[in-house]
């Protein structure tokens, strides 16, 4: 995160802050201790982002198979071609999918990336493929 | 002095505050026990736009990148980067695969990444960065030695390519590619003249005195 400061000492964040509610009221606290009696908080509302999801990309049936290409080395493209899916499918599944799995699996001290061990997580995940 | 809380869980000023030295460290110290990187900059320039009036996009600093591929749930990701759950997904999907890639080629298990590897990574890739931009300078500079020969004047008669050929027989000879001139070296010229005067020139001379 990038925090702008200018000559006359006036601070500002160089976007807005994504931050759990948690978050948010820690900032709001610290505000609120740093300028006591002066700070004001106001609720907006934010313009909606429009995320296109193909009907492709929804009716795929993903199998452990399809999600073990996505733990190799292959390219979003390579992987979208065999799975007839579009890269952004793919990106948006590996993104998600990878980082969670490999964190699962460090945490349960799992040493071995099998089909098996995948079927295991979404197990234990609930099944949310 | 107000912040602007939005409905999609970001946090904004409405305009920029006032601190002085002592209340910025503190604010720093505090948001660095919140996020993963804050980084100072002296801006002269004010942001405009607040929370509410658009989508901002922001780009992606190569510490941030290095936090992506650590073995971290994206929820604890996208919390500590101050972006995004969304914005987690797209960005690691789309750098990932390289990253996979290198560990096969490593031959590293996924099991086995560590964040001294990451950094490793990201030290190859740097230095990939580097060879690669010394090489499209060094070829740029080589483009712009032909360019600027080719867009200069006439080569004709400039030490290093030598004269005009002025014999009609052009064997040998070059073309200068900003006039079209046929050209041969001064070395070769001297030895044209030379034949030319022994077997032309001083013949016909000769040839006159006879007759």
């Amino acid at each position: 995160m990038r925090l702008f400061i200018n000559p006359e000492g006036y601070v500002d964040f160089e976007a807005p802050l994504y931050v759990e509610e948690e978050y948010q009221k820690k900032i709001i606290d610290f505000f609120k201790e740093m300028f006591p009696g002066k700070v004001e908080v106001e609720h907006v509302e934010e313009p909606e982002r429009v995320y296109t999801t193909r009907a492709e990309s929804t009716n795929h049936h993903w199998v452990p198979e399809d999600y073990s290409l996505l733990l190799g080395g292959l390219d979003n493209e390579e992987i979208a071609k065999k799975l007839k899916l579009s890269s952004m499918a793919i990106i948006m599944k590996r993104g998600q999918f990878v980082p969670d799995f490999l964190s699962w699996m460090k945490k349960n001290g799992h040493k071995k990336r099998t089909i098996e061990l995948i079927e295991k997580y979404f197990e234990e995940m609930g099944d949310s493929k | 002095m107000k912040i602007l809380i939005g409905d999609k869980e970001h946090v904004d000023f409405d305009e920029p505050i006032k601190m002085d030295d002592n209340q910025r460290e503190k604010f720093i110290i505090f948001l660095k026990e919140l996020f993963y990187e804050v980084k100072e900059e002296h801006m002269s320039e004010v942001r405009t736009e607040r929370l509410g009036e658009k989508n901002f996009g922001l780009g992606w600093s190569d510490e941030e990148r290095y936090q992506l591929l650590k073995v971290e749930d994206t929820e604890t990701v996208s919390r500590k980067l101050g972006r995004t759950w969304m914005s987690i997904v797209t960005k690691r999907g789309a750098i990932l695969p390289e990253f996979l890639l290198w560990l096969e080629d490593q031959g590293i298990d996924l099991a086995e990444i560590t964040e001294e590897l990451v950094k490793r990574y990201f030290e190859e890739i740097e230095k990939k960065k580097l060879v690669k931009k010394k090489k499209s300078q060094e070829l740029s500079l080589i483009k712009r030695q032909i360019d600027s020969l080719m867009e200069s004047e006439c080569v004709v008669g400039t030490d290093e390519f030598g004269k005009e050929c002025k014999d009609g027989f052009h064997e040998g000879c070059f073309v200068c590619p900003f006039s079209k001139k046929y050209i041969r070296s001064d070395e070769d010229i001297e030895k044209f003249n030379k034949v030319w005067r022994e077997n032309f020139v001083e013949k016909e001379d000769k040839d006159e005195i006879d007759s």
